[in-house]
């Protein structure tokens, strides 16, 4: 008995070691492995054409001191154009590190729900991948230098993301919050448009970082000529998996500020006299749905403090002035007003449900549910209500 | 009462202890759950995927409540000599069979989807075809093995499980929305008997509890804490399906592997890589003892319906049987989980309804044997 | 055979039985009658034989019978035998026999020298807190030790004669009002079925009353402290000390015995607690991050961070091996450089060092025959074995299969082993203790010295997983604190 399974684990031992010494050629070897860390998905006369950024490390042995490569291949569908990403080059684009997928926007005029809900259910790239649309082409984003960062896709990255932390409890414009909000009674989504800057390089010196009125651009580096800046503070409306219109800057601080808390956020009041800038300390939001008069009203309560202002800083005084002086206070809620007005207008017009209504009604007017769910947003009134900004 | 009388078969090959069979339910029971279920849950109950999973649960854990007075009442016997007391050898030996037959099918979809799961989402490279069949080594190793190797590997997988469950919690709540849970309160738009019964494809704990009966020493509070192992594990089992809803929301049902997709979206994964990956090794390792659980309990009611001296051709066959299955049709998991939720389920849980009958029907034991 | 009265033919047996150039046959007079004084003078103490017979010898007057030659040389420990055989033996294990012309009977004197080697640190098992002797190789030593240690009769020593050439004593002691009466039992019967030519070291033993002797595991304990010994026989275990061998055995063993240290207990609990989760930790490090770093390479690349993958992608660059046979390469040498720095003479190993440290691992690295990353996981896992020395052994073969099962299946293969090598460990039984206690089974009382320990003033039982006879070791009403408990 001794012998016999003496036998039969020297014969295991030897098959195993017989795998382990064979299997792995046959499987991809890493050098050969394409790590893609972001892609952008346009349309061509083929259909699609997706361009993956290819993340290459910073290797002591290289001359060149480039750290990614751009790869493109076309297809009918987007899995297909994904899979001739290489081919020429040989290189197995592996898609699990890629945390960026850019919308070209004739994609995303199109048909972007069909390729966002592929990638939901497909196990190739993580349901967190960052999402977020272009003004122009993807691929063009992907192919621009940009002195911000050696790899451009992590540049944007960073931009797209500061936008986020912004409003971090809203979440993120992840492949899985697009497709869960488009998927949803509302059938309505946002995400992120990135806007190509050109011929803003000009100070030198480490990357720097700037932005008014919630805006998330970045700028620095030396002047170079093809180099360019990204901007990504509006974003995109979509309804029914499609691209139907822009929201402004100020109307996306709004629309950002009405979903959720706001972090390290600022916002500017004034004419042209005499400017503040103000610190948004809380936001305290509710959006309420009368279903009765299918009315929406949005209601939004701001505590601030000074920033920075035109008048200076008084550094002869200990006591800093942050208090805000009331007219101001009241300047920036008329200027809310305007906002919100000109935001329902935008809803309204695009028929985009982005404060998820019909959801609303689903979960919190059940009974109601049914009278409603075929009422067009359009058909909402959207009324601001208790816009009160006060001093923190 | 329960330290003089004599509780076990006699074999103490399959001495369990009460504590390991209620780790038995709470470790094994969770881990298979945790793939399909929520998402064939979500297709079919929406965001009141909880409700058709509680009933389920209760169900079951009235079942196993049952089962454990009704042995109370036998004499703490095993099931094989209740039913060899009640009907005869030849019947008894006819319902092990049964359940071998019933325990085999059952653990084909677990097999099956664990298989796609495993080479869908953990490897990153094309495994080899050769990869899962790995499993079937273990489970002729762990059928081989007495129930109470089982008990003492629930001792340490329970440890396992709840790490797995925790850090996969853990990472998941931050993104889980629990609104789009409701509303709680709605008349279900949705058959929901046909719902409760999909779960018991996945079930399988009262007939688990209906062999191990006369296998562990009664002591004070034993069916409190088996019960309170089930009940966890059912728990667990039905905070995740409703954690994987709050995240995916109306997009649940295509999140076929429920765990990975949960968690992805904490800050340590964004930061520092697939951190997420230690709960799925976890689970993972209790997920294997769990899927090969009724493929040994098949071989054990082998022995017994057959008399057999040694296991080793029991465990051989059964499993080489359920490989050859495997290696033939795992491509059509899908076909099998749609035939499992739709006719198979209510064939399962007539099986077990039958079981817990037949316990109910064999003699009860006199006074002094007590 | 049985002595006769003629001096002569008793020496012609025993010339022939002692057919060895070191046997000392020297002729005395004791009261008159031509004597022979026989002994192997490697052996003995010259200054006992000279102090304590041959001086009282020539003190003797007639009559001279063996009774009279026990009372009359009490220092020498003499004792009488008519057995010629059991006097050749006696010479053999180093005793004196003195035969009387006309006298049937040999009498014995056990003279032998005292032990070459003084009590020490053994290098194995060395403390910062704590006792610092060690066994040696003298049984008689190594029993005072204990004896020392637990000054009390209920302490047993049964002694067993192991070897039909060597005739090694094997003495087994436990503490009778402790240790479960099934195991001294087993213990007995499996150390006296032994029939083996010889026992040169304790670990013979250890293989012989192994229950599963192709475990991959070892089945006994084994320390080279008298502390530890007597600390192991006072929670209920039996040890076993073989002449010869500085090594003791003790058993019931447990695999979680390992992870304790005889300083735990010596110094704060919070740092012993620390230190077994290091251990823990260290181990199981060990075994899984070469095989994971394996299996992550080729197959789960996602599981590495996006940075570390591209430092690993960087460092990989022209190398020729594949990322599984880069690491067999990296564990082969390791395994080399471990057998060659034991073996090799301490004067060359400052120069083994260096060649394995500079040559093999930074010139590969330069030459491009391996990277760093797999040197690395390589030396932390050789290291994190070390936290454990007694475990070395069967975690590095564990280790290689774990690598082997790895590059073949993947993480996969990696849980499904480990799940396997659960099954097997709580399989394990030996002298029906469960190898795995008190984890699996899980026995609640036990933990307060498991993985982690609690405070020893809260210790107040034995472990109950080795059924001691007695369980409370610290009673009721004689807390540390004073208080009841």
């Amino acid at each position: 008995m001794r012998f016999k399974r003496t036998i039969a684990t020297a014969i295991f031992g030897v098959l195993l070691a017989l795998l382990y010494f064979t299997s792995d050629f046959a499987l991809i070897d890493i050098e050969k492995t394409a790590i893609v860390v972001a892609i952008g998905i346009d349309k061509d006369e083929n259909g699609y054409s997706v361009t993956a950024q290819i993340g290459v490390p910073e290797g002591s042995e290289s001359s060149s001191k480039k750290d990614d490569a751009v790869m493109t291949g076309t297809g009918k569908t987007v899995l297909e154009a994904i899979d001739n990403v290489g081919a020429e080059t040989g290189w197995h684009p592996k898609l699990s590190f890629c945390s960026m997928i850019f919308i070209g926007k004739d994609v995303a005029t199109d048909d972007v729900q069909t390729i966002i809900d592929f990638f939901v259910t497909s196990e190739r790239v993580d349901n967190s991948a960052t999402i977020a649309m272009t003004d122009g082409k993807a691929s063009e984003l992907l192919t621009a230098k940009t002195p911000l960062d050696s790899i451009t896709s992590f540049a944007l990255q960073k931009i797209v993301l500061k936008s986020e932390w912004m409003v971090s409890t809203v979440g993120a414009t992840n492949l899985k919050s697009f497709a869960v909000m488009t998927n949803s009674r509302s059938k309505s989504a946002y995400m992120p448009v990135i806007e190509v800057i050109k011929g803003k390089v000009e100070s030198s010196g480490e990357n720097a970082q700037s932005g008014g009125e919630g805006k998330s651009q970045s700028g620095g580096g030396e002047k170079k000529d093809e180099e360019v800046l990204f901007d990504s503070s509006s974003v995109g409306l979509f309804y029914n998996g499609s691209y139907v219109g822009r929201l402004s800057d100020e109307e996306t601080l709004l629309y950002y500020m009405l979903i959720g808390p706001v972090y390290q956020c600022f916002i500017g009041v004034g004419d042209n006299n005499e400017q503040y800038f103000l610190t948004i300390e809380s936001n305290e939001r509710t959006i309420d749905v009368d279903v009765l008069s299918a009315t929406v009203y949005l209601k939004l309560k701001l505590k601030v403090s000074l920033a920075d202002s035109t008048e200076g800083i008084d550094l002869t005084s200990v006591v800093k002035k942050t208090v805000v002086d009331r007219k101001v206070l009241r300047a920036l809620e008329n200027k809310l007003d305007e906002i919100a007005a000109s935001l329902s207008g935008k809803i309204v017009d695009t028929k985009a449900d982005i404060f998820m209504i019909k959801e609303r009604i689903y979960k919190y007017h059940n009974s109601d549910y049914e009278r409603l769910k075929d009422l067009s947003i359009d058909k909402f009134t959207f009324k601001t209500e208790n816009i009160v900004v006060s001093a923190d | 009462m329960a330290e003089t009388m004599t509780a076990v078969d006699g074999n103490e090959k399959n001495l369990l202890k009460v504590r390991q069979a209620a780790f038995i339910m709470l470790a094994f029971s969770p881990a298979l759950k945790l793939v399909f279920l929520p998402s064939v849950m979500a297709e079919v109950a929406y965001e009141q995927l909880w409700l058709p999973l509680l009933t389920s649960f209760l169900i079951e854990g009235i079942l196993i409540a049952l089962i454990l007075v009704l042995f109370e009442k036998r004499g703490y016997k095993t099931f094989f000599k209740c039913l060899e007391e009640s009907f005869g050898s030849v019947a008894a030996r006819a319902i092990y069979f049964f359940i071998a037959v019933f325990l085999v099918l059952k653990s084909l979809l677990p097999i099956f989807e664990h298989k796609l799961y495993i080479e869908n989402t953990i490897y990153e490279m094309s495994p080899d075809r050769i990869t899962f069949y790995i499993f079937f080594a273990f489970s002729t190793y762990l059928s081989v093995q007495g129930v109470k190797i089982l008990g003492r590997a629930a001792d340490i997988a329970v440890v396992f499980t709840l790490l797995g469950l925790l850090t996969a919690f853990g990472l998941s709540v931050g993104a889980a929305d629990y609104s789009n849970l409701l509303p709680i309160i709605k008349k279900p738009a949705y058959n929901l008997v046909n719902a409760a019964f999909r779960p018991v494809v996945w079930q399988g704990d009262a007939v688990y509890i209906i062999l191990f009966s006369g296998h562990f020493r009664p002591e004070k509070g034993y069916k409190k804490k088996i019960l309170s192992g089930y009940t966890v594990g059912a728990l667990a089992t039905i905070l995740f399906s409703a954690t994987l809803y709050g995240i995916y929301g109306a997009i649940t049902p295509s999140q076929n592997y429920a765990l990975p997709s949960m968690s992805v979206f904490s800050v340590i994964v964004t930061n520092i890589g697939r951190f997420d990956f230690l709960s799925i090794f976890l689970l993972l390792f209790s997920q294997v003892f769990a899927v090969s659980m009724p493929l040994m309990l098949a071989v054990k009611c082998l022995e017994r319906a057959f008399s057999l001296k040694n296991s080793i051709v029991a465990a051989i066959a059964v499993n080489a049987a359920v490989l050859i299955v495997t290696a033939i049709f795992s491509g059509s998991v899908f076909e099998l989980l749609k035939l499992s939720t739709d006719v198979l389920c209510y064939c399962y849980a007539a099986f077990v309804a039958f079981s817990v009958l037949i316990v109910a029907i064999t003699k009860k034991a006199v006074k002094n044997e007590i | 055979m049985r002595a006769v009265g003629d001096i002569k033919k008793n020496e012609a047996f025993i010339k022939r039985k002692l057919e060895n150039g070191d046997a000392v046959f020297s002729n005395v007079s004791v009261g008159g009658k031509k004597a022979l004084l026989i002994y192997i003078d490697a052996l003995v103490d010259n200054g006992a034989v000279s102090e304590h017979i041959l001086k009282p010898l020539y003190k003797l007057r007639p009559p001279i019978n063996a009774d009279k030659l026990v009372e009359k040389l009490p220092k020498a420990g003499s004792k009488v035998t008519g057995d010629l055989d059991g006097a050749v033996n006696a010479v053999i294990d180093g005793q004196a026999v003195l035969l009387v012309d006309k006298m049937p009977e040999a009498v014995l004197f056990d003279v032998k020298k005292p032990e070459s080697r003084t009590v020490a640190e053994p290098p194995t098992s060395a403390v910062v807190k704590g006792p610092r002797e060690g066994f040696t190789e003298s049984i008689k030593t190594n029993l005072s030790l204990i004896r020392r240690r637990l000054k009390t009769n209920e302490l047993k020593i049964e002694k067993f004669k192991v070897g039909r050439v060597t005739k090694t004593d094997v003495f087994m002691l436990y503490l009778n009002n402790v240790t479960d009466d099934k195991v001294v039992e087993k213990v007995k019967s499996r150390v006296g079925a032994i029939d083996i030519d010889g026992v040169i070291d304790s670990s013979y033993i250890a293989k012989f009353i192994a229950e599963h002797k192709a475990s991959l595991f070892k089945q006994s304990g084994t320390t080279e402290k008298p502390d530890i010994l007597a600390a192991k026989m006072l929670e209920g275990r039996v040890g076993i000390l073989v002449d010869g061998s500085p090594i003791a055995l003790t058993v019931p063993y447990l695999l979680f015995e390992d992870f304790q240290s005889s300083e735990d207990y010596f110094q704060n609990s919070y740092r012993s607690n620390m230190a077994r989760m290091i251990r823990l930790i260290s181990i199981t490090l060990a075994i899984l991050l070469p095989s994971v770093f394996v299996s992550a390479q080729l197959f789960h690349l996602q599981i590495i961070p996006l940075n570390f993958l591209l430092t690993i992608v960087n460092s990989i660059k022209g190398i020729p091996l594949s990322p599984s046979l880069e690491m067999f390469f990296t564990l082969v040498v390791f395994e080399i450089l471990n057998e060659a720095s034991i073996r090799m003479p301490k004067y060359v190993g400052m120069a083994l060092s260096i060649v394995g440290a500079l040559v093999l691992g930074d010139t590969a690295v330069r030459a491009g025959i391996v990277s760093t990353p797999a040197i690395m996981i390589m030396a932390l896992s050789g290291i994190c074995l070390y936290t454990v020395p007694e475990l070395v052994d069967s975690m590095s073969f564990l280790r290689l299969i774990f690598l082997f099962t790895a590059g073949s299946l993947g993480g996969f293969g990696i849980v499904v082993l480990s799940a396997m090598l659960l099954v097997y460990l709580v399989s394990l039984e030996n002298f029906d203790t469960p190898f795995l206690a008190p984890f699996a089974p899980l026995v609640k009382e036990d933990l307060k010295d498991g993985a982690l320990m609690t405070f020893l003033p809260d210790m107040t039982t034995r472990p109950v997983t080795l059924k001691p006879k007695n369980k409370v070791r610290i009673k009721v009403g004689r807390n540390y604190d004073g208080r009841r408990r």
